[in-house]
């Protein structure tokens, strides 16, 4: 045998043995020893510490899994997509409301329907949940997954603020649209104190902001179920943006944003923080999720109350629907399965509001959050106007256009509603149109 | 009753059911690096059995490393997206070949098709010219043989060591519209015009502007040392043939400079033109408006993996390759009139 002959014998030799070494590990499987399940979520590094700890626990009184977690806030759902193409997907994984659809509709998630209906563990049971929550999960009659947060929309206040343009917080819950308008036009001021009512009002020197509003959020849909539109039918055939309701909703945010100029632009957004501005007191009025924890502000007194009402007398606001699913493609579905409902029960526990109705109450709230006393019953109070956006295999393509076709023309743009409501609508229809 | 530490250990314990993640991983590199030497020495004793000379079938078997990895990471890609442009692929199902209709689609019904090429065109056609004689004109500063000049070389260079996420960042306050350098800068100027600050991405007509000033930024880094290089290859002779003959500094430039440094002007377009129509981590990070278009590679990546049509996405790249293509080809025909390659037969 020549040397050279020789020399690549024995680094494949070795090869192998390091190889064989390996597979003899990975092949050790103990029939006793829980398997582990892993988890990918798009938690931040406190969230997953604290999801850690609650991961812990179960580990600890599970004989049958092993739940790791894998975090990726960054561009989760592009990992997530890339893992599935791949065959290499966590075994369940966090899906919100926008992107289960998509995922059902394509096969990618495990149909838990029939597992549901055999388990008693409170979790599974489908009837104790709000019904848009679990709607969400749903897709043409199976069940694709379980929500764990259902997060209205609220309004939330720098009651301080208030209390300086003489205004009472117990108020707020039963402001219209009108109050909600006079309030933001009273809480901006420029750097002479001068409000957009004055004469001589600087609106390139605005110090302090009565509202924050972004293209996407807060989402504009609200103001046109307020005003009694619809920007989607529930039968998902037309997007009758152009009706004077919802026009009616889309002018009110038009007015509020260019006649009044209330809120930041979108590039000062961007470099302060969206709720940043909030919390360091240079924007009065935010609209955000009623997890979010504005509350935990040492300088302000900050409270979350109900929407401002519409002229159709509804309070309509935009459901934040977090969830968890299994993947169709894991090799372990019965134990996955397990888990997931285990963790799902426990994440129940954890994240407020929970979309179980009675997990969902004040008294759980401050419970979990003490910081949130004086918001717990606006934020019940506002599960009742929640309400989500009809989402079909194909919604991510129907929200770009609607958000750059229609919102950042009306919000960062100055086209007026009226003007190219009936244009966008067309296009958006023939989004729909696609995938009927 | 079990402390913390016997937990941790019996959870480390838990663990190792199933394979590791690393475990796999070394796995994988280990079964890697077999087959590479396998290959390598596959291709070494098959082009010698083919009677090739030892010397040259082992440079061959080298260089197979990098040519599996070009094949694997680069032309499998390639020929894969051009197979996936013809079909219907929404990553999570297998490709459904539909012929044309992609195609069909973008040049018929595609309402961003359109501003997305202008707008990049656009920002191709303005930012190349500028960047490539800003560049020039830096180098031309830089070649002076003064004292201290390495330090101002280095300082030159030093943008190019930062990441493009926090140069993106840093350009969008720089155009914040209230708190912004720039618009602090140029208020006097909104006033006596009697405008409002603009919001530079936010307002249509100052997108493409923001972006291309964005884009002075390449202007020193790789770009200039590379013109600096080249003008140090200059011979000195010309320059003092010419200084005799009675020739002024802009002549000298026109004449004997921009010929001699012609090939690397040409190389600079090429690269700036196929830099320039990719560009998307600066628009990703600034969020300017989408009614003034968005640019080609932000729309691939939106179609492909916010709306998953993967195969309509990867339609849109072969068309903006053609056009990369088609316009290198042009730069590459017209070069034979300007670019002057010393010792070249004509």
């Amino acid at each position: 045998m020549s040397g050279t002959r020789k020399a690549a014998a024995l680094i494949v030799a070795a090869g192998v043995l390091v190889a064989g070494a390996l597979f003899a590990r990975g092949a050790a499987e103990e029939p006793d020893r829980p398997v582990t399940v892993r988890l990918a979520t798009w938690a931040g590094a406190s969230e997953a510490n604290e999801l850690q700890e609650i991961l812990d626990e179960l580990n600890d009184a599970s004989d049958r899994y092993y739940i790791e977690q894998e975090s990726s806030p960054a561009e989760y759902y592009t990992n997530l997509l890339t893992q599935i193409a791949g065959g290499t997907a966590a075994d369940m994984f966090w899906l919100d409301q926008d992107n289960l659809i998509d995922f059902a509709a394509r096969g990618a998630l495990l149909d838990i329907t029939d597992r549901l209906a055999e388990d008693e563990r409170p979790a599974a049971n489908t009837s104790a949940y709000f019904d848009t929550p679990m709607e969400r999960y749903t897709y043409e009659g199976r069940v694709y997954g379980l929500p764990w947060i259902s997060m209205p929309v609220v309004l939330y206040v720098n009651v301080d603020h208030l209390r300086e343009i003489g205004r009472d917080p117990a108020e707020v819950n039963g402001w219209t649209w009108e109050d909600f308008r006079d309030a933001a036009i009273e809480f901006t001021r420029d750097n002479r104190d001068r409000t957009p009512w004055d004469s001589g009002f600087d609106r390139d020197e605005i110090v302090r902001y009565g509202f924050s509003m972004v293209p996407g959020w807060p989402p504009i849909q609200q103001w046109i179920w307020q005003a009694g539109g619809e920007e989607l039918t529930a039968d998902l055939t037309s997007s009758p943006i152009d009706s004077d309701e919802a026009v009616a909703g889309a002018e009110f945010i038009y007015e509020l944003l260019h006649e009044y100029r209330v809120a930041p632009r979108q590039s000062m957004i961007d470099d302060r923080g969206f709720d940043q501005m909030m919390r360091d007191g240079q924007v009065s009025m935010f609209m955000g999720g009623g997890a979010d924890d504005l509350e935990r502000n040492d300088a302000y007194d900050i409270r979350a109350f109900v929407l401002p009402e519409g002229p159709a007398g509804t309070r309509d606001n935009w459901a934040w629907i977090g969830g968890m699913s299994v993947w169709e493609g894991t090799n372990h579905p019965d134990v996955a399965y397990e888990a997931f409902v285990d963790l799902t029960q426990a994440i129940h526990e954890w994240k407020v509001p929970s979309p179980r109705i009675e997990l969902a109450n004040e008294q759980t709230i401050i419970e979990l959050q003490p910081h949130k006393e004086h918001s717990a019953a606006s934020i019940i109070a506002s599960l009742e106007h929640m309400r989500a956006p009809h989402i079909f295999p194909g919604y991510s393509e129907w929200a770009t256009v609607f958000g750059e076709r229609y919102v950042d023309p009306i919000v960062r743009g100055n086209d007026l509603p009226g003007d190219i409501a009936s244009d966008v609508r067309a296009l958006l229809e023939a989004v729909l149109e696609d995938y009927r | 009753m079990a402390t913390p530490v016997d937990r941790l250990e019996d959870r480390r314990a838990r663990k190792g059911t199933t394979m590791q993640p690393h475990a796999a991983t070394g796995l994988r590199f280990v079964l890697v690096v077999i087959g590479v030497i396998v290959c390598m020495t596959l291709v070494r004793r098959g082009l010698m059995a083919l009677g090739m000379r030892r010397e040259a079938a082992t440079g061959f078997s080298l260089i197979t490393p990098w040519l599996l990895g070009f094949l694997v990471f680069t032309s499998f890609p390639m020929v894969a997206s051009l197979y996936l442009s013809f079909s219907n692929y929404d990553i999570f199902r297998s490709p459904e070949w539909i012929g044309l209709d992609n195609y069909r689609r973008i040049f018929t019904r595609d309402i961003d098709f359109v501003p997305a090429i202008r707008i990049t065109l656009l920002y191709g056609f303005l930012s190349v010219p500028i960047g490539v004689a800003g560049s020039l004109l830096v180098a031309l500063l830089l070649a002076n043989d003064l004292k201290g000049i390495g330090t101002y070389r280095t300082v030159y260079y030093l943008p190019t060591v930062l990441p493009e996420v926090a140069v993106a960042l840093l350009w969008r306050w720089i155009f914040n519209p209230q708190a912004g350098l720039l618009n602090r800068i140029l208020l006097p100027v909104y006033r006596l015009l009697g405008m409002s600050r603009p919001d530079w991405f936010g307002d249509v007509p100052f997108v493409l502007p923001a972006y291309i000033i964005i884009s002075l930024w390449g202007i020193t880094g790789v770009n200039m040392v590379i013109f600096l290089a080249a003008l140090k290859n200059v011979p000195g002779h010309l320059y003092e043939v010419a200084l005799i003959d009675g020739a002024g500094s802009f002549r000298r430039f026109r004449s004997i400079t921009i010929p001699m440094i012609s090939p690397v002007i040409f190389l600079q377009v090429v690269r700036g033109i196929i830099g320039a129509l990719q560009i998307f981590t600066v628009y990703a990070f600034t969020q300017a408006t989408p009614r003034a278009g968005k640019f080609m590679s932000f729309y691939i990546y939106q179609t492909g993996f916010q709306q998953f049509r993967m195969g309509y996405a990867s339609a849109l790249a072969w068309i903006l390759f053609a056009i990369i293509l088609m316009l290198t080809l042009l730069v590459l025909r017209s070069s034979e009139m300007w670019v002057y390659y010393e010792g070249e037969k004509k």
